[in-house]
């Protein structure tokens, strides 16, 4: 116990030590007073958020940098709290909350193996339940996603004599972790995206087309779903047959006609992407795409939510928002997020210099590579980073010289951007590192942290690869 | 079947969605008067909206309905209208105060004060002072804590009182005394410039004068008022509503067992210190100074992160003592967020001068009140205030009284900030009828202990008597 406290106080010293660097050190190249100070404020952040789990880092940051003179806390609040994408994570939590409380979720799982195919053949029974975890996990969270399936592979395991520790119970639980840590990137409008996304904004100025972000992100979640199948079926080699023993009628128990408010919940999740992405598809000048355009993902989760909170169901009213913020909304995201925000926007300022700063400093070594050799950097960096450090940490250092090195070599800024946020959302081999990474040390019980680094590595090479691979033909 | 039946008829919401959707689209179709703009009559309409669904439903939709259609209006854009909102100085330190607010009660700073208070031994064998001291207790739970955590803490020691003098449940005395609970705790939950309830109201306010009425000045407005009322409230009890005490002079009844302090308490009482003297300090040290200017670069929120921050560093037996992630779970109070979002979004577009809402507003309302004498003024302002928000919620009420004070006070050379501290907190004595707010809908939901008639019988004449003080004493404020 006393060995915490001395780790939060010991953090937060040397956090403050860091920091204060940009008050003693004079500033170089292009970087202001101020831009040095912030500078050291944001480098304080990084060692803060991979030291200590707690909420202090993100305060003392809020609190820090009005004094740096970047700007005054009223407009740093807004900068932060006041950022669109801060809002957005409440409203997709929001929406993950309606998920869950519906049993969305669990209809889904019942629903798995009523065909008769993916009954028959063993690979496509294991195809089905990653697909299935992949898409329980992009409307709801990777942890809804998983467990929920994990129960599911627990229960086929007992019907066909598998026990934990057998290759083919890993591959399942390992399998199933990985098609949810795929999700987690999938779709523009996940809360890790958006923390990522907020960043960008800020920093860019440019806004996410949605329909061209899924474009990249479901092809790959889709070949890295097939091509993790195919190395656990030649490299892993788990002894699929007695799946085919399996009792699918216990298995599939409960699955009839979808409940109203499982019906009612899908109709209000449809309707707010059909709204999210119609205006990508319409043309410039529509009148519904301005509209549109103008709702955003906040104005359309508002208008959603409103409207569903009026439906009453048999079962009594479907939704209390009151209730579904309180019990979903994620503090420590929230927190967290507030203090990226505030650093992207002080860091970008016009009185910092740190874009001259990062053009002079990074463009030289960049701008020499070939385009395949930047991005194969871009993505070892992520993926190692992101497998000891916090994800949205890794990304907002990886995304400020990265994109400073774009307009040099002829690379759009989207094209980096989905790139960092993939290649810093692959988290397996520590705890810390992301959900995932905690999910999958957590289940100790099916799964060792040496079969975790054996069957991680190759996962973690496969992804990279694909990752470079189809970057580089999209570029 | 039949069930099912109930529960459909009884399911209003989307009746008041359409009544709700109507009122609004009205400001798309009545033409603008001069020298309004079309996007102040479409305000105007949206905010009479938002009053209609306030009162109506407790649901979050009229607030998310409201922010939606802000930018529709034309006066803002989502971006600016969710910066003005949610990245409001005011919204980010009523997340951390609720954080707060939920540390003081887990910790038992609460129960810690009320059983110092009323196990003094001043008021042991003296009803009255008991009397007083239970109100005080009541008036400082409120204040520094939280309003409905105080009713129902206190309330449990009326019904252990009435159970141990075998008190009728629903008689004269135990109904007064529930009826005095919350008559002392509204005046609390107004009291401190910081608490949730007057931040709504004063995050407008600021928003709309560029400034701040500073703690010192409101604090030192509210508490001496706060105080008069509740001894005023004693002598209505004693020698209007007739209270008999007499079963307090027995010595054998202990409330709480003697206040046990512990190292949970100790942080919570000196960090509530601490915040208030961070709170009023810039109005005590040269703004020019090292520390002025520090408090004010940090602003409001910032105080409060400060002394978040320094408790989290300490621990009580391995664990933090302030986990904020816990505490915002458990304390943050959703439904009035997202209220206070859609307020702030609404004053922003009505104080905006592109809308032409407070010039028109200067025009219209200056020949009907601008003919008044001062004083009538005040009074007509104080009394519109308890009487609108026996029927509309507090911030409402406040909200609607804040477009004359701010347009007319200037024209009457009335200290402007002056009034809306005084509308601030008549503006939370809400008692006579449930939808009027937290006060009145806590009070009216506890019909085993106090009936309808009772509240009218007890609360006519306390809000009367509490009206009549406000108005002399803002009087004399101004006068000084």
């Amino acid at each position: 116990m006393e060995t915490k406290r001395n780790h939060e106080i010991r953090t937060f010293v040397i956090f403050l030590a860091i920091a204060a660097l940009g008050w003693l050190i004079p500033p170089f190249g292009d970087l202001t007073p101020v831009g040095m100070k912030v500078l050291s404020v944001f480098l304080a952040s990084l060692f803060g958020w991979s030291f200590s789990q707690r909420t202090w880092v993100s305060l003392t940051i809020v609190a820090l940098l009005p004094m740096t003179g970047v700007m005054n806390m009223t407009s740093l609040l807004a900068a932060s709290f006041g950022n669109s994408s801060w809002v957005s994570i409440i409203v997709a939590y929001a929406f993950v909350g309606l998920m869950m409380e519906t049993g969305v979720g669990d209809y889904f799982v019942s629903l798995i193996f009523r065909p008769r195919f993916v009954r028959e053949h063993p690979w496509i029974t294991i195809s089905a339940m990653f697909i299935l975890t992949w898409l329980l996990s992009c409307m709801t969270s990777i942890f809804t996603g998983t467990i929920l399936v994990w129960g599911l592979v627990y229960k086929l395991c007992d019907s066909i004599g598998c026990k934990p520790g057998d290759r083919l119970a890993t591959t399942l639980v390992f399998g199933v972790l990985i098609s949810g840590m795929l999700s987690t990137t999938a779709t523009p409008w996940l809360p890790n995206v958006l923390v990522i996304t907020g960043a960008f904004t800020s920093m860019t100025g440019l806004s996410i087309n949605y329909i061209n972000y899924m474009l990249f992100t479901i092809p790959f979640s889709v070949v890295s779903m097939l091509a993790f199948t195919l190395m656990a079926r030649f490299l892993f080699r788990p002894d699929v047959t007695p799946i085919r023993n399996a009792d699918f009628e216990l298995l599939s128990a409960g699955a009839k006609k979808a409940p109203q408010k499982v019906r009612i919940a899908l109709a209000g999740f449809g309707v707010f992407l059909l709204l999210l992405l119609v205006p990508n598809v319409l043309p410039a000048g529509n009148p519904v795409k301005s509209f549109l355009n103008n709702l955003g993902l906040v104005g359309a989760g508002f208008l959603v939510l409103s409207v569903l909170s009026l439906i009453r169901t048999e079962d009594g009213p479907l939704l209390s928002l009151h209730a579904l913020f309180t019990k979903h909304l994620p503090w420590k995201m929230l927190i967290m997020t507030a203090g990226i925000q505030a650093l992207c926007g002080a860091l970008f300022a016009d009185n910092t210099g740190l874009s001259e700063f990062l053009s002079a400093a990074v463009v030289p070594v960049f701008s020499s590579l070939p385009k395949v050799l930047f991005l194969l950097t871009i993505v070892l960096l992520g993926v190692v980073l992101t497998n000891f450090m916090i994800n949205a940490i890794v990304a907002i250092a990886l995304l400020a010289p990265a994109l400073a090195a774009c307009t040099a070599l002829g690379i759009t800024e989207y094209q980096v951007l989905y790139v960092i946020i993939i290649s810093t959302s692959v988290a397996l081999l520590t705890p810390p590192s992301g959900a995932s990474a905690m999910l999958l040390h957590s289940n100790t019980e099916w799964i060792t942290p040496k079969e975790i680094w054996l069957y991680s590595i190759p996962t973690l090479i496969l992804l990279s690869v694909i990752l470079v691979c189809l970057s580089s033909i999209l570029i | 079947m039949a069930q099912k039946q109930l529960g459909a008829k009884k399911n209003r919401e989307p009746i008041y969605f359409v009544i709700y959707c109507i009122i609004a689209a009205l400001g798309w179709i009545v033409p603008a008067p001069e020298p309004m703009a079309s996007s102040g009559i479409k305000i105007v309409f949206l905010f009479i909206a938002s009053a209609f669904g306030w009162a109506f439903t407790r649901q979050a939709w009229p607030s998310l309905m409201t922010l939606l259609l802000l930018p529709f209006t034309g006066a803002t854009t989502f971006s600016g209208l969710i910066s003005g909102t949610f990245g409001n100085e005011n919204f980010v330190f009523m997340i951390l105060i609720f954080a707060f607010i939920a540390f003081l009660t887990e910790s038992g700073t609460d129960t810690f004060i009320a059983a110092w208070i009323l196990n003094l031994k001043i008021i042991k064998g003296h009803p009255w002072r008991f009397l007083f001291a239970f109100l005080l207790v009541c008036f400082i739970l409120s204040a520094f804590v939280n309003f409905i955590a105080m009713c129902f803490f206190m309330w449990s020691l009326v019904y252990r009182l009435a159970d141990v003098a075998k008190l009728e449940r629903g008689g004269k005395t135990s109904a007064l005394l529930v009826f005095c609970v919350v008559a002392s705790g509204l005046l609390g939950s107004s009291a401190v410039p910081w608490s949730p309830p007057t931040l709504v109201v004063l995050g407008n306010f600021t928003e709309v004068l560029g400034g701040n009425i500073s703690a010192a000045k409101y604090l030192l407005f509210s508490f001496p008022y706060s105080i008069l009322c509740i001894f005023c409230l004693l002598l209505l009890c004693r020698y209007v509503f007739k209270l008999n005490l007499g079963f307090i002079k027995d010595d054998s009844i202990v409330l709480l067992e003697s206040a046990k302090r512990t190292k949970r308490t100790t942080i919570g009482l000196v960090s509530t210190l601490a915040f208030a003297v961070i709170m009023i300090l810039p109005s005590l040290v040269p703004a020019a100074s090292t520390v002025g200017t520090f408090l004010s670069t940090i602003g409001t929120a910032g105080k409060l992160m400060l002394i978040i921050l320094v408790l989290c560093f300490i621990r009580d037996n391995g664990e933090p003592v302030f986990d904020l992630v816990k505490l915002a779970t458990k304390g943050v109070g959703w439904g009035m967020l997202i209220m206070v979002a859609a307020i702030f979004g609404l004053s922003n577009a009505i104080f905006n001068a592109d809308t032409g809402i407070s010039t028109y507003l200067q025009t219209a309302l200056a020949p009907i009140l601008g003919t008044l004498p001062k004083s009538t003024f005040i009074i007509v302002m104080i009394f519109l205030s308890i009487g609108i928000t026996q029927f509309l919620t507090n911030a409402t009420t406040a909200i609607i009284l804040l477009i004359p004070t701010v347009t007319l006070a200037g024209s009457f050379g009335i200290d402007q900030e002056i009034l809306i501290v005084a509308t601030i907190i008549t503006s939370g004595m809400a008692l006579l009828f449930a939808p009027g707010g937290a006060t009145s809908q806590i009070l009216h939901g506890n019909r085993d202990w106090i009936s309808f008639r009772q509240i009218w019988t007890y609360g006519v004449p306390t809000l009367i008597v509490y009206g009549i003080l406000i108005m002399l004493y803002s009087l004399l404020w101004m006068m000084l």
